[in-house]
């Protein structure tokens, strides 16, 4: 990436137009454009854009409100009709303008308003199912339009549908309640989830023009693994007795690591995730040490300092790591002529 | 959109195209960019920093009972008073970016925020006085953004200074109106103004009291809306009024937004009385007149326009963020059925999008313009 190409704040263009041997006035006009309120174009866009999302985000609260209501007055054909009609109308709208954020924001809405739709059927006809099917049934069934879309948000919306049948699922069918051996495990799955969807993501981004490129994304689901995959190491650590026969629990948390600092600084270099996968595990480390100095080696006094020291140890030699990995020369790519990317 | 413009678009417009010139600026943006720390990395050595103090803490505090026995108080204040000196010391004489020099600099971290809850603890203990210990955390909290240059400890110094002066006016009327007027005259003071062209070593302070002063206001409001939702006895909410924000909040936050509005009118060059300028301000008046239950979105709304107008992605997110919590709370706090506010969603969503299409339509000839260009 050309250095030139970065985001212009008021330091770097400082040091820029300083290095370039600009006089005093040119620096500071320079410094002035970089502080420069945005574009009237540009406050048009985030204008229109937030009351888009802003207005279809009400609506269709509206409408999960209404039919959450379950309005007596309201016959079920009317009600299907109702849902229907708009679930079609939002995918019409999303396939017309699919190249336009109305478009995708439509697609969003017809995915989100299956969910009232399938409560609706099984308000109506009580069919019995549990409720993580409909979570997990409405994850399903958007499936064809999250691949469609290339919407970020939408995506997310499939996992958070994900985690949630998967706790209900989890409450449900094996009944383990908190707090009981094997519960635990619940973290497990839910990273695994969010794993399984970042591997997704990154196959995705080696196209040539990846479907979604905004990578706010993984690295919120890396962020939420990671914090999920610390309660059951925690647990193991701390030796609280949940974990039981499941004990490999605890573990997860460093394989995860490993493919991560693996995958982020071979493959693509990102120094948020790897920070986020440090940050885990330096947690966890911290943690051993504790239980070490106060349990069993019981160094009342001295242990605070002690803790001290292997903390600020942990952070700097964490940190500095972090910087080096993503400050080494880079790997070389290749890229085939359809424009894959090739190790 | 967020986006900035490009530090080669900025040179190309004030420097004749020289390439030697930008090769210079690249390789004096490369420097910049290695002795750089991204705020999670930041947010990392934060967060190690507050636990390693905490751990230094104890053991200070267990060595001096060892030897004083319980009368540690008075010793904790001039121990605190030290070890903050020595920490400013050791990391305004710290050079250099290296694992020594870092260490260096974890450690007068650790030191200082340890030696800070030294200071207070001691004072409130020795006093037996929550204003005193207030009076201490200001001062203190004062001395460090001023003295110690690292943005993590400017950071909490910030949040820690309103806690304690909000501690310390909580006997006064309106005193939560007050702390949450202060603290957006605060923000819009130093990202509106203060950051605009400021030297990086005021940069340096001003960016992390600036979001230290959101955060604190974000924290206030979500304090007081919880309490105003789910309500609390008579008793309980004597206790609490420190924190319940009110009417002049709610008048103060619209009338910031006014400002920020105006603010920004001006600087493209459109006069209040346009049309433009009329139209969002009648719409911002209504709003903070619908809202006024919840004073919290009106709030939102100014931080998202503030980090918009200042490029700040962070500023934005936690807005947005800020915005659904208590637009929801807006909403599960009106007094009507699910029904009645599944119509209200609705059709204030329905208003929204009418309003998004309107903008798209009426100024549609931006839309095909380069960026920082103006339509004759």
């Amino acid at each position: 990436m050309d250095l030139l190409d970065l985001p212009a704040t008021p330091s770097r263009m400082r040091v820029a137009a300083e290095a370039a041997g600009a006089p005093p006035t040119s620096v500071q006009q320079a410094l002035t454009l970089a502080a420069a309120s945005p574009a009237s174009r540009d406050w048009i866009q985030f204008l229109t854009g937030a009351l888009l999302l802003l207005g279809a985000g009400l609506l269709l609260s509206g409408i999960v409100c209404f039919f959450a209501f379950n309005w007596a007055d309201l016959g079920r054909f009317a009600k299907f009709a109702v849902l229907q009609a708009a679930v079609a109308i939002c995918a019409g709208l999303g396939w017309w303008k699919l190249s336009n954020l109305s478009g995708r924001v439509a697609l969003f809405a017809a995915a989100v308003l299956v969910g009232p739709l399938l409560g609706v059927y099984g308000q109506t006809y009580q069919t019995g199912a549990d409720p993580w099917g409909l979570f997990f049934f409405w994850a399903l069934l958007i499936l064809p339009w999250v691949v469609v879309a290339h919407f970020t948000a939408l995506w997310i919306l499939t996992i958070a549908l994900l985690d949630t049948a998967l706790v209900l699922y989890w409450f449900q069918r094996p009944q383990i309640e908190i707090g009981e051996e094997g519960w635990l495990m619940l973290f497990v799955w839910g990273a695994a989830i969010h794993m399984a969807a970042v591997i997704a993501w990154e196959l995705q981004r080696r196209r040539a023009t990846p479907w979604l490129d905004e990578e706010w994304a993984p690295r919120l689901l890396v962020s939420t693994a990671f914090l999920a995959l610390l309660a059951p190491a925690i647990a193991l650590v701390l030796d609280l007795n949940l974990i039981g026969e499941t004990w490999g629990a605890g573990f997860v948390i460093w394989i995860a690591a490993a493919a991560v600092f693996a995958y982020y600084t071979r493959v693509r270099e990102d120094l948020f995730m790897l920070t986020a996968a440090g940050g885990a595990i330096m947690t966890v480390l911290t943690f051993i040490a504790g239980r070490i100095i106060f349990k069993e080696l019981n160094l009342e006094m001295f242990g605070g300092l002690l803790m001290s020291g292997i903390l600020i140890a942990e952070v700097v030699l964490g940190v500095a790591w972090l910087r080096y990995m993503i400050r080494r020369p880079a790997p070389p790519t290749v890229t085939s002529p359809e424009g894959e990317v090739i190790e | 959109m967020i986006a900035r413009p490009a530090v080669g678009e900025i040179l190309a417009r004030v420097l004749p195209d020289d390439s030697a010139a930008r090769d210079r600026a690249r390789a004096a943006l490369h420097t910049l960019e290695a002795s750089g720390v991204p705020w999670y990395l930041r947010l990392l050595t934060g967060m190690g920093a507050w636990v390693g103090g905490g751990f230094m803490l104890s053991f200070i505090m267990a060595i001096v009972a060892a030897i004083l026995g319980g009368k540690v108080e008075g010793v904790a204040i001039i121990l605190g008073l030290g070890v903050m000196a020595g920490a400013v010391m050791l990391r305004r004489g710290v050079t250099g970016n290296g694992v020594g020099a870092q260490f260096l600099r974890q450690l007068a971290l650790v030191a200082c925020f340890c030696g800070q809850m030294l200071f207070i603890g001691g004072v409130g203990a020795t006093t037996e006085s929550t204003d005193a210990a207030a009076v201490a955390a200001l001062i203190a909290s004062a001395i460090l953004i001023a003295l110690y240059p690292d943005r993590v400890q400017r950071f909490c110094s910030t949040v820690i200074a309103v806690g304690s002066l909000l501690a310390l006016i909580r006997e006064m009327p309106y005193c939560a109106d007050l702390m949450a007027l202060l603290m957006v005259g605060g923000v819009l003071f130093l990202g509106r103004i203060a950051s605009r062209e400021g030297t990086d070593d005021q940069a340096e302070i001003v960016e992390p009291v600036m979001y230290g002063l959101a955060i604190a206001l974000f924290g206030l409001l979500i304090v007081s809306t919880a309490i105003l939702m789910f309500g609390g006895l008579e008793a309980d909410m004597k206790e609490v009024r420190a924190v319940l924000i009110g009417k002049p909040t709610a008048f103060g936050f619209v009338l910031a937004l006014l400002w920020l509005t105006a603010s920004i009118f001006g600087e493209h060059g459109a006069q209040p009385t346009a049309p433009e300028a009329m139209l969002a301000f009648v719409a911002i008046i209504a709003i903070g007149w619908i809202t006024q239950s919840t004073p919290a979105i009106t709030a939102t709304m100014l931080m998202l326009v503030l980090g918009f107008d200042r490029h700040a992605r962070a500023l934005i997110a936690l807005s947005t963020l800020f915005f659904l919590m208590f637009g929801t709370a807006y909403y599960y706090g009106l007094n009507l059925t699910l029904l009645q506010k599944s119509g209200i969603l609705a059709a204030s969503g329905a208003v929204c999008l009418m309003a998004s299409g309107f903008v798209r339509y009426r100024y549609r000839g931006y839309q095909a313009l380069d960026a920082h260009e103006e339509p004759a």
